[in-house]
């Protein structure tokens, strides 16, 4: 036999659950619940075909949704922290399941893997939101703005570092 | 780097501390002008990493097909993948020509062997185009024919019928037509007339597994990282290296990741709305992730079973690998490609995807049908990530247990193979023209003292008296080596399914040496090919026994191409040293070349009596496949006309085409 070089199924479903949750996230509070549609449809239809462009421009536009929603729409830290795990998952746990697709093929017995991946994956975006989230409502209101400026000099400079 | 990194957290803590303790922030008296432009600046910075994503090459070592039997071509794939070659380049048209002259010989050799035109004006009939009533044809193959006006059509029309060349490896042609009587149609074809089927499904020219390119456009090395390149079977593993830490292959599918850190925290400062600056928090969580990640240690252990290592052809064998992690740490995302010898066809996936805690083990179990032959298992090829996925590490790993499956065909004798008249003094059972003592009639003659008196002619005696002996044909015993052509170009078959010239050169040479060794005959195998493959001609039950185990499990007779490098015309010579004078030759040969013919005709010259018995791999699907049917009859009709006697062996199974050939051939 020769195998099917596609993503295996479960793992497509996976992450179009997790696009499906940053659209729900986005819709819920935006009006402009139609880029996250977009981005669910993308998403879906590259882990489906196997696709890193169509999963990669899903993902992008998503956050898109995200930035509009909390830009325009002035939407809350909730739906925002869940919107972006959602659209970072969907990107990561589509992204893993093509590149399953391309070395085991559809198949092929991938179960433990996907979910132990899925987890690690999940854990850390969970954790990071929360703490996130955490310091956000222990801190709420009236923070000096010098605090803001090096929050955010620091924060690029770490990235940038660790890229 | 380091640099910015220290700057930056030490930025981070002033800005907490700040937070806590409010009155440093009367230190610093900074306007929102200012807190503006960072803002700005973390958002052209997201922005460009953004771009930079964009365009990143994400990487993955590629795993093979183990699963798949190794693909033959089908003769004339290499004449299709000529005649959809475009372009005008030197060797290009000089390949063109030579095709062109290979034609001119095809239709020469074709006509005359049908016998339409007198020896000698066969060369004019094709040179003015007067053979055919086709003017392309006519123009196309001919030396002074007027051109039909429109010269392209005769490339196009050719061209049709062939399969493109980009075609994916894996959309088989599945369901060709049914092959109808092969070799006999030589001479109906000569116009290569475009098929009906506007483009037939097929194979590239050289439908060997090839390597898959990397989805990011770059070619990835499929070799890994402890095991040097290692030729197995005929599939070379070895791919362009590249420069990377050993073994450890960078993805990049987080690439992307900085820009959703920074975006929406520029944003959110820009447009003063905090929540926006927490989704940065999570790009920094995740990017930080990948970061932090190192690639995890294989450290595995693999061990094979399988559920009869000695099968029978045919029969269905369960493998089963177990993976052990015997690191000390988690390998959270394993991923294993057993290496499925090349002539066995896996019927399910031989690959795992999985993760595996320290000390724990997973089971992969797939199933294999056995072939003819003794098969190794390549290494199996191991690729570790770590839970990011940010870093991969492969490698190619020898399991323990059984590595090696052996399947030992019994030999079954077929119908009595017919012999030429080439024999040894002994007594045996072929009938020679020499007049003795046997069971056929062939002539009488005066009676001489000392003739036994159960062959005198009692009834000519009776009749007039005079004492005359019969003389019956002396049944002799022969010598017969077989001669399997195993050379990298007999590897052929005429679609994916069905077995391969030297398979059933092989499955030939299985029922000839029995049915030779039961009536007496003294009986030795040799493989055209590399690989000294060589069995002296001998004589009862442990010589069988010798020769069953040679033709099921000799490496120069293995299903798939050995790949070493091979002189023909030393081996021959080396042949004709070590051949009997009085042995006849059982060539068993899907005459894929004009080299063959030479060796049948000069063997037969030497008086070794030849027979050949020629499996068919030709198909005729497309325009190349059917030139190279035409030409394999025309070698066949060549060799018989020289007096080789030539089996041509279709579909039918080999004793119906023995049974119809014993009925043609004369002694």
């Amino acid at each position: 036999m020769t195998v099917t070089r596609a993503p295996p199924r479960l793992g497509a479903a996976l992450a179009s659950l997790a696009a499906a949750v940053a659209a729900a996230a986005v819709g819920v509070v935006s009006p402009r619940a139609g880029v996250a549609a977009v981005g669910l449809l993308l998403v879906a239809v590259g882990t489906l075909v196997g696709s890193r462009r169509a999963l990669g421009a899903g993902s992008v536009a998503l956050v898109g949704a995200l930035l509009l929603a909390g830009g325009v729409d002035g939407a809350g830290p909730g739906p925002l922290l869940l919107c972006g795990l959602g659209a970072v998952l969907s990107w990561d746990l589509g992204e893993h399941a093509i590149g399953l697709g391309e070395q085991l093929g559809r198949e092929t017995d991938v179960r433990r893997n996907l979910a132990t991946h899925t987890a690690a994956s999940g854990a850390v975006g969970a954790v990071g939101a929360a703490v996130a989230f955490g310091v956000y409502t222990s801190a709420a209101g009236g923070q000096p703005v010098v605090a803001l400026v090096f929050l955010l000099i620091g924060a690029t400079a770490l990235v940038s570092a660790v890229r | 780097m380091r640099a910015s990194a220290v700057v930056g957290v030490a930025a981070v803590a002033f800005g907490l501390v700040v937070v806590a303790q409010r009155g440093l922030a009367g230190l610093f008296d900074l306007t929102y002008v200012f807190v503006t432009g960072a803002g700005v600046l973390a958002l052209v910075q997201g922005l460009r990493y953004a771009n930079e994503a964009r365009s990143v090459d994400r990487r993955a070592v590629e795993t093979g097909d183990p699963e798949e039997r190794y693909a033959v071509p089908v003769p004339g794939d290499d004449i299709d993948a000529l005649v959809s070659t475009r372009g005008f380049g030197r060797a290009t048209i000089k390949r063109r020509r030579e095709f062109r002259g290979r034609l001119h010989t095809v239709a020469v050799e074709t006509l005359r062997a049908r016998g339409d035109y007198a020896e000698a004006s066969v060369e004019a009939a094709v040179d003015e185009g007067t053979w055919t009533d086709d003017p392309v044809a006519a123009w196309f193959v001919g030396a002074d024919v007027p051109s039909p006006g429109r010269p392209p059509a005769a490339t196009a029309r050719l061209r049709r019928g062939v399969p493109l060349r980009r075609r994916p490896d894996r959309r088989r042609a599945r369901g060709r037509p049914h092959r109808g009587r092969p070799g006999r149609a030589g001479g109906r074809r000569v116009a290569l007339a475009p098929p009906r089927r506007p483009r037939a499904p097929g194979r590239p020219p050289s439908a060997r597994r090839r390597p898959r390119r990397a989805p990011g456009g770059a070619p990835v090395s499929d070799r890994g990282g402890r095991e040097g390149p290692r030729a197995t079977n005929g599939r070379n593993l070895v791919a362009a290296d590249r420069i990377r830490a050993k073994g450890v292959l960078p993805t990049g599918r987080w690439t992307g990741m900085a820009a959703l850190a920074l975006v929406p925290v520029g944003l959110g400062v820009l447009l003063r709305h905090p929540p926006l600056v927490l989704v940065g928090a999570l790009g920094v969580a995740f990017a930080a992730f990948a970061r932090g990640d190192t690639a995890p240690e294989i450290d595995v252990a693999l061990e094979r079973e399988l559920s009869d290592p000695t099968p029978d052809p045919g029969d269905t064998v369960t493998v089963t690998l177990r993976v052990r992690n015997e690191g000390d740490g988690v390998l959270p995302d394993l991923r294993v490609v057993d290496g499925v010898p090349a002539a066995l066809a896996a019927e399910g996936p031989a690959r795992l995807g999985t993760a595996l805690r320290p000390g724990r083990t997973a089971t992969l179990r797939y199933e294999v049908t056995a072939v003819r032959g003794a098969h190794e298992w390549d290494p199996v090829h191991v690729l570790a990530r770590n839970p990011s996925g940010s870093r991969e590490r492969d490698a190619r790993l020898e399991a323990t247990g059984t590595t090696t499956l052996r399947c030992t065909p019994e030999l079954e004798a077929s119908s009595s193979l017919p012999l030429r008249g080439l024999t040894t003094v002994y007594s045996g059972r072929v009938p020679t023209d020499v007049g003795g003592s046997g069971l056929e009639f062939h002539s009488t003659r005066e009676y001489r003292h000392g003739d036994p008196a159960k062959r005198v002619n009692w009834a000519r005696y009776a009749r007039t008296g005079e004492l005359s002996t019969l003389e019956f044909r002396e049944e002799r015993a022969a010598t017969v080596v077989v001669c399997i052509d195993a050379r990298e170009e007999a590897y052929l078959a005429p679609d994916a399914e069905s077995a391969n010239a030297v398979e059933r050169s092989v499955e030939a040479a299985s029922q000839a040496v029995p049915a030779l060794l039961d009536s007496g005959d003294r009986v030795g195998v040799a493989a055209f090919g590399p690989g000294d493959c060589w069995l002296d001609p001998g004589v009862g039950d442990d010589h069988a026994v010798r020769a069953r185990e040679l033709l099921a499990t000799h490496p120069a007779l293995a299903p798939t191409p050995a790949g070493e490098r091979f002189l023909p015309t030393t081996w021959v010579r080396r042949f004709r040293r070590w051949l009997p004078a009085d042995a006849q030759v059982l060539f068993c040969t899907p005459l894929p070349d004009d080299y063959a013919v030479t060796v049948a005709r000069r063997l037969d010259a030497y008086g070794h009596a030849v027979t050949v018995v020629s499996p068919d791999p030709t198909a005729d699907d497309t325009p190349g496949h059917r030139l190279s049917r035409v030409e394999r009859a025309n070698r066949v009709s060549r060799l018989r006309s020289a007096g080789i006697r030539v089996l041509d062996w279709g579909d039918e199974p080999l004793a119906t085409e023995l049974e119809r050939a014993s009925a043609r051939w004369s002694r």
